[in-house]
């Protein structure tokens, strides 16, 4: 395409980190030793400790983010949450059951209708959890902010999902890059809101590519289990029916057998990763083409990585995090900030004076929902 | 009058202005603010907005102007500015995570588990009470239904075996262990060859067959049974239903939805009521045989050689176990020499022994 070339050299990078991995690992220590001790309730100041340094690490324009949440916020939304919604949805079913002496089938209709309140209420809690930290986030004293309905985000995700069921996944570009449209367009920062121009058809040709990508995954997990397992386990029990707790004993000490053990799940972790790497190719298409279609301010945006980088960066953030059983969360979130200071640039002239403050309202407490479930990471 | 360079946003736009500060006695002045004139920040409205971890680097804010930023960078201008207002430290715009706090609300939270550490057995035992003996059996039910459904392969009544005979002489030896106890029992013989017993709410035993194969004696089988029922006379399983429900609902409250952290808990816990319960069954047990005039020598005999068989089991999987070792079982005294009354005659044995042909 002529002038790509003159168009790309005009983007610059948004965002610059100034996150340090010493000051990270002390916060998050401390944080992990202080939730233990206090039986977790700690949990709510250990996240608005974090989220402070992590927001006001990042600069814009020369200016750093602020997060304005509290830690008693947090608190006071997981406690009403606690009482409007665990209580009757989780707890009162289960007591119904045991009383009642449920039959087997009305106890599973009772589990299944649990099951989809549950299922409903996660995008619930994604799009509230969204709003509160969008009203806690501030650059030069300009606040964030979110529009829309958190039910009418999960009413449609909730659709979406049931054509996807019936379709085996072909509505997946669909469904993804609507919902992405309704959380970006509803995004706001001061009087602005943002816009997502994208098109859920352009994502077919990453779809199928990524179907493919699946088999192929599946077919070198199995090889390599043929190749490597089945043969040890046949020199090993020549003859013998293989009887896991055999095994296991044979391999003497309890801290070897421990060892063994530990080692066998690495590997199986390892393995079962490799199938997310088709959907993350899948994602990093879609990632791309995203920031492509962002507009705030007329500004325009890219993210300039290639697929297989992407799909090697999320993916060792992923294990990183689940291997160290979220002791390096300090290093995935580094990666995480230095990835996107590098590689996501936005082009055009930025209007300051007619970004101007917001004025819509902002919840009082937060996130509780989302805390419950135990989503939405940071 | 002494003064630094700092950069400016109103909190109306997101437009920054490079500001001269003059530092005044009390206040500082803002220049080049507001189409020129200056703006007037008094030290006692002056907040800090930043952590204060880089001594080069201040975002100051204001409370009667709440979105407006002022910062300030370089070594030696945030020095001067924090000479000017020496309390700066302590007026925080977000208060920095509060120990204090998080550890009274964790005192709270731990004077409410020590309190229910306490109350919990007796909270759970006052349930139990509280529980009609109806709706107790219609939870047995509902359990028997499950063990039966895990365990055997067949549907409806299939799953039970019964003749008339070994009915029968199930029966006399149900009433010969409950003497004069006003309870009912129902006890019914589950085809499966695996070595158990089940006693659920209501009165509910499940003896499985594999029991009655592997059995040496007509005592052993009685021993096992005297050893269920007394799980139903004190309730056992539904004071672990009530428990468990119990620990759902404190556990859901701290967490919201625990996951591992819940089934951790309930195994760990569970195990050490479970321990006491099978040592107290184990000492009615004895009384009901004694009761009986039956030697408890068959109950002990059984459960030493199911320990045995199970004592490969050590280390890892005997965590995962809910019955206690043999160590951790009651020591049961000698059966007293009045104890002669065998459990069942030849006859009977034979026909409990058939029950599932």
């Amino acid at each position: 395409m002529p002038g790509e070339s003159a168009q790309t050299d005009a983007y610059k990078p948004l965002v610059k980190s100034h996150y340090e991995l010493g000051e990270l690992f002390k916060i998050h220590l401390t944080n992990v030793l202080f939730t233990l001790l206090t039986l977790g309730i700690y949990r709510f100041w250990a996240k608005t400790r974090m989220r402070r340094y992590l927001w006001s690490h990042v600069e814009i324009e020369g200016d750093r983010l602020e997060y304005t949440g509290t830690a008693k916020e947090l608190l006071f939304g997981f406690l009403i949450i606690v009482a409007v919604l665990i209580i009757p949805v989780l707890i009162v079913p289960e007591v119904i059951s045991l009383v009642a002496a449920a039959s087997p089938e009305t106890q599973s209709t009772v589990g299944g209708l649990q099951g989809l309140i549950i299922f409903f209420l996660i995008p619930v809690a994604i799009f509230r959890a969204r709003r509160y930290r969008l009203t806690r986030t501030r650059w030069r004293g300009i606040r964030g902010g979110q529009t829309g309905s958190s039910l009418a985000y999960a009413g449609t995700s909730f659709l979406w999902s049931i054509l996807n069921v019936v379709t085996l996944g072909l509505a997946i570009p669909y469904t993804r890059t609507y919902l992405a449209r309704y959380r970006t367009t509803h995004t706001w920062f001061g009087n602005r809101s943002m816009v997502l121009d994208a098109k859920g058809r352009r994502l077919y040709p990453a779809l199928f590519v990524s179907f493919l990508l699946y088999f192929a995954v599946l077919a070198v997990v199995l090889a390599l289990a043929a190749a490597i397992f089945f043969p040890v386990v046949q020199t090993v029990f020549e003859g013998g029916t293989p009887n896991p707790e055999e095994i296991i004993a044979s391999l003497g000490t309890e801290s070897v057998q421990l060892i063994v053990v530990f080692v066998l799940i690495v590997v199986f972790v390892l393995a079962m990763s490799l199938f997310t790497i088709p959907a993350l190719w899948y994602a990093a298409t879609e990632v791309r083409y995203f920031a492509s279609c962002l507009d705030f301010m007329n500004l325009g945006f890219e993210l300039d990585t290639g697929r297989w980088r992407y799909v090697w960066f999320v993916w060792t953030n992923q294990l990183m995090a689940l291997l160290s059983l979220g002791l390096l969360l300090p290093v995935v979130y580094k990666r995480y900030v230095d990835f996107y200071a590098e590689r996501f640039r936005y082009a055009g002239s930025f209007s300051e004076h007619e970004l101007s403050q917001s004025e819509l309202g902002a919840p009082e407490r937060g996130e509780g929902l989302a805390d419950a479930f135990d989503i939405g990471g940071i | 009058m002494p003064a630094v360079s700092g950069r400016y946003s109103d909190g109306k736009t997101a437009s920054v202005l490079q500001v001269r500060i003059e530092i005044r006695a009390d206040s500082f002045r803002i220049g080049g603010t507001d189409g020129g004139v200056p703006t007037i920040w008094p030290f006692d409205e002056i907040e800090l907005v930043d952590d204060l971890e880089s001594n080069s680097f201040l975002t100051l804010a204001r409370t009667s102007q709440r979105d407006a930023r002022l910062t300030i960078e370089g070594a030696a201008a945030c020095a001067e500015i924090l000479a000017a207002i020496p309390a700066l430290s302590q007026r925080r715009r977000y208060p920095l995570p509060n120990l204090r706090q998080a550890a009274l609300y964790a005192g709270i939270v731990a004077a409410f588990a020590v309190a229910l550490w306490f109350a919990f057995p007796k909270v759970v035992d006052a349930t139990v009470q509280l529980i009609p003996r109806s709706w107790e059996n219609r939870i047995g039910e509902t359990v028997i239904e499950n063990v039966a459904n895990i365990f055997s392969d067949k549907t409806g009544d299939q799953r039970f075996c019964s003749t008339k005979d070994g009915d029968d002489t199930l029966k006399l030896l149900v009433s010969t262990l409950a003497g004069d106890l006003h309870i009912d029992f129902h006890v019914r013989v589950l085809d499966t060859p695996v070595v158990n017993a089940v006693a659920a709410p209501g009165g509910h035993i499940l003896l499985f067959r594999g029991l009655i194969d592997r059995a040496d004696t007509p005592d052993e089988v009685a021993g096992v049974l005297a050893h269920e029922m007394a799980h139903v006379i004190k309730r056992h399983s539904t004071q672990d239903a009530v428990r468990q429900l119990g620990f759902s609902v404190v556990l859901r409250a701290l967490f919201g939805d625990p996951g591992m952290l819940q089934d951790a808990a309930e195994s760990a816990i569970g195990l050490s009521y479970s321990r006491d319960a099978e040592a107290e069954a184990d000492k009615i047990a004895a009384e009901l045989l004694a009761d009986a005039q039956i030697s408890h020598e068959g109950l002990v005999s059984f459960f030493t050689r199911l320990a045995a068989k199970q004592s490969g089991q050590e280390g890892l999987l005997r965590y995962l176990s809910t019955h206690p070792p043999p160590a951790d079982r009651a020591k049961l005294p000698p059966p007293s020499p009045n104890a002669t009354r065998p459990s069942m005659n030849d006859r009977d044995w034979e026909r409990l022994r058939s029950i599932c042909s």
